[in-house]
């Protein structure tokens, strides 16, 4: 079945590849990737009957991760296990990525000679156990091939085979050079060109859930706010501090992010050391590069510590997290001289700052996220003069008033008196209403008109997508509910997800099936039902969160939600205005 | 004759109280001897004794209603201190007496309640009377009694038409 390519003159060809790669493309979800990368990878192991493939990305910030690893034509590498390179700087991928070129290695597990120390065994004891057990301990020959952009090497593509077997040839490895050099670069950047989208996709859903928090009278969700920094960035760990409370408080919510999980901290009334990264003084500089137990680290750890408004469980989580570190870089947060909070990017590998950096979209996201954040202070400030205008300003005059209307009433018969009382009212009038008019409230929304805007838009989000909107009568069209832009948004855009997902998977399967979601509405008893339907099939679920939140809009908002699996349909019910 | 008043005002909360410092919130409880001595100085000449009963616990409402059986309830409309640990937002006070009002009255349909605010608007005071006051008036802030005192007639007028 297998056949060896050590023929010299023998070319990978990769026509059908290329053809089908803009066709598995279509659909733009993470289940994309895998699938091209798969492809690669089966054919490049037919080629030169390897037994385990494995492409892993090295870009100059971004993930450093190895994407897909498949082992006896299966997947080996699940879904949610994240594998960082434990250092792309070592180990024979370091020897690839400091000459430029492959490498062909007979046995990883060779003892280190008198002239040649072995760069893997310096490694393997430091990396992941299930992957040296399962990937790296039946192997013996490999060959390592780099991709590169111009000199720079962002992309590495690791071939190996069984002990049992002979080790790969010289003609092997001129075979997957030749490959590389043709296509690598090509299949490799279309690849990363998907995983960019998709990470933009995450990175705008979660400013959208951002902005629209921002424009509701809901807290802000500060782990969901995090996550983009854990997902798109290199770091192994992320720390993120949000100035939290009124002017003259100096609390924080920190978010710890580790392997998939976040924990919120509530660090009140933490005043920050002098030298702190949340300062923002004129001898403030950022962004900050650090190591593993420098002066910063420590200092903060020993706070942490000895920091008795957390629990010990949480002093001590926080703790053994900060010894992980090795290399960080501190992203401020501060803006117009707002001291809101700072993000430090974490990796257990020392001297990791380059492969720290934010990448473009990771960039623009922190731009946007700190005029969020001011944005949020600002109207948090506002309302605090509005509310401090309603009490005690008002009453403080009135005391002022009466005192005098009591103590010298002649005086209240002074025009310049009265004059200066009548100007502090209008003033606190003024700032009182002020403070009003960033406020929250629903509106009276005319549904299936917004419906029919939204369904338009997504319509040209999703291009390959059939969305209809069917109603019956006109007093269906006329129906009115009362609720926020923000929050039809949300219930919409997690619905529109979740039908995009399922017929991602079924096209998965089936790569001619055209999309198709359908929305039909009916006015029921002054309730509004909206039943949503699309031809996917059922997904893993990513989260979870989506159905929570829309579960958490229609029950703020007087109405229920409830999905019939069979067929699968989610039904909305809303009170009619 | 006399009535008890049970006077709901987030002045008499724990939640706000523990907010304001001591200084700022002088200026609120000169209001309310002000209008506590508003209320009692026309007793004599009114016939009328008004039993002042004073609660920051609005969420124990109907509990403090069937213990101290009012004849009328004054009602703050903006609570903003119970509003941010309800709903999170601080802007939303005027709902926790909105709610407040909507539960009084799907158990005491008769009780009148008085509901009131500083600085009003339309907006609120609509929504005051949708949620159940009896009657909507615009909280006086001169801390004088003198000034305070026609709310008694107001509480007596109401208190006569219920007994009607």
């Amino acid at each position: 079945m297998f056949k060896r390519s050590s023929s010299f003159s023998q070319k990978i060809i990769a026509d059908s590849l290329l053809e089908r790669i803009p066709m598995l493309a279509i659909s733009g979800e993470g289940i994309v990737v895998d699938r091209i990368l798969d492809e690669v990878l089966e054919l490049l192991i037919t080629q030169v009957n390897a037994d385990i493939g494995q492409i892993s990305l090295l870009p100059k910030a971004g993930r450093v991760e190895k994407l897909r690893i498949i082992k006896d034509r299966q997947p080996w590498l699940q879904k949610g296990k994240n594998m960082h390179l434990f250092n792309p700087c070592k180990g024979f991928t370091g020897k690839v990525i400091a000459t430029g070129k492959s490498i062909l290695v007979d046995d990883i597990w060779a003892q280190d000679g008198p002239r040649h120390t072995n760069p893997f065994l310096e490694l393997a004891s430091k990396m992941n156990s299930s992957y040296i057990e399962e990937i790296k301990k039946p192997v013996s020959s490999i060959i390592i091939i780099p991709i590169k952009r111009g000199e720079d090497i962002f992309c590495t593509v690791e071939l190996s085979r069984y002990r049992s077997k002979s080790g790969f040839t010289i003609d092997d490895q001129l075979v997957l050079d030749e490959f590389a050099k043709q296509y690598g670069s090509l299949i490799m950047d279309y690849v990363l060109d998907i995983k960019n989208r998709i990470a933009f996709k995450t990175a705008h859903k979660r400013l959208l859930d951002f902005s629209r928090t921002t424009a509701s009278n809901k807290p802000v969700n500060y782990r969901n706010v995090v996550e983009p920094y854990a997902k798109l960035s290199a770091a192994d760990i992320v720390l993120a501090f949000f100035k939290t409370g009124s002017i003259h408080d100096s609390s924080y919510r920190m978010v710890v992010w580790q392997e998939n999980n976040a924990v919120e901290i509530l660090l009140k009334d933490f005043m920050p050391s002098k030298e702190s990264i949340l300062r923002d003084d004129i001898y403030s500089l950022f962004p900050v590069e650090g190591m593993g137990s420098d002066d910063r680290l420590l200092r903060f750890s020993e706070r942490i510590m000895s920091y008795e408004d957390i629990s010990k469980e949480k002093r001590d989580m926080i703790d053994d997290i900060l010894k992980t570190v090795k290399s960080y870089v501190v992203f401020p947060l501060h803006t117009l001289s707002q001291e809101l909070g700072a993000i430090i990017l974490g990796s257990c590998r020392p001297k990791f700052w380059p492969y720290l950096n934010m990448n473009p979209f990771l960039d623009l996201y922190n731009s946007l996220l700190k005029s969020f954040l001011l944005n949020e202070r600002v109207i948090q400030y506002l309302s605090d003069i509005s509310l401090k205008i309603h009490n005690p300003g008002y009453y403080c005059l009135g005391s002022l008033k009466g005192a005098i209307a009591k103590a010298a009433p002649q005086l209240l018969a002074n025009p310049k008196i009265t004059e200066a009382f009548n100007g502090l009212d209008k003033l606190f009038g003024e700032l009182h209403d002020q403070g009003k008019i960033l406020r929250w409230r629903n509106k009276n929304i005319l549904f299936v008109k917004w419906l029919q805007v939204f369904v338009n838009r997504k319509s040209s989000d999703y291009p390959g997508l059939k969305i209809n909107l069917k109603y019956n009568t006109d007093d269906d069209y006329k129906t009115r509910i009362l609720a926020s832009d923000e929050q039809l948004e949300t219930i919409f855009e997690n619905l529109i997800s979740n039908c995009v997902r399922a017929i991602a998977k079924r096209q998965y399967k089936e790569n001619s099936l055209v999309g198709e979601i359908n929305i039909l509405l009916e006015l029921k008893d002054k309730m509004l039902e909206v039943k949503i339907q699309d031809n996917g099939i059922i997904y893993d679920t990513v989260s979870g969160r989506g159905v929570n939140q829309i579960k958490e809009e229609m029950e703020a908002l007087g109405g229920s939600v409830f999905v019939e699996k069979n067929p699968y349909q989610t039904n909305l019910v809303f009170p009619v205005n | 004759m006399k009535a008890k008043v049970l006077f709901f005002d987030d002045i008499f909360s724990d939640l706000f109280r523990k907010e304001l410092p001591a200084d700022q919130l002088i200026w609120d409880d000169n209001w309310v001897a002000a209008l506590e001595q508003g209320l009692a100085e026309s007793d004599q000449r009114t016939g009328f004794f008004l039993d002042l009963v004073k609660s920051g616990n609005i969420g124990s409402c109907i509990d403090q209603i069937k213990a101290e059986k009012p004849d009328i309830v004054m009602i703050d409309l903006f609570w903003p201190a119970e509003a941010a640990a309800k709903f999170g937002d601080r802007n939303l006070g005027s709902n926790i007496s909105f709610e407040a009002m909507k539960l009084i009255r799907q158990e005491f349909p008769e009780l009148p309640i008085i509901c009131y605010t500083l600085k009003p608007d339309k907006e609120v005071m609509d929504k005051a009377y949708q949620s159940g006051a009896t009657i909507f008036l615009e909280k006086v802030s001169l801390a004088l009694a003198e000034v305070q005192s026609p709310l008694k007639y107001i509480l007596i007028y109401l208190l006569k038409k219920n007994k009607s």
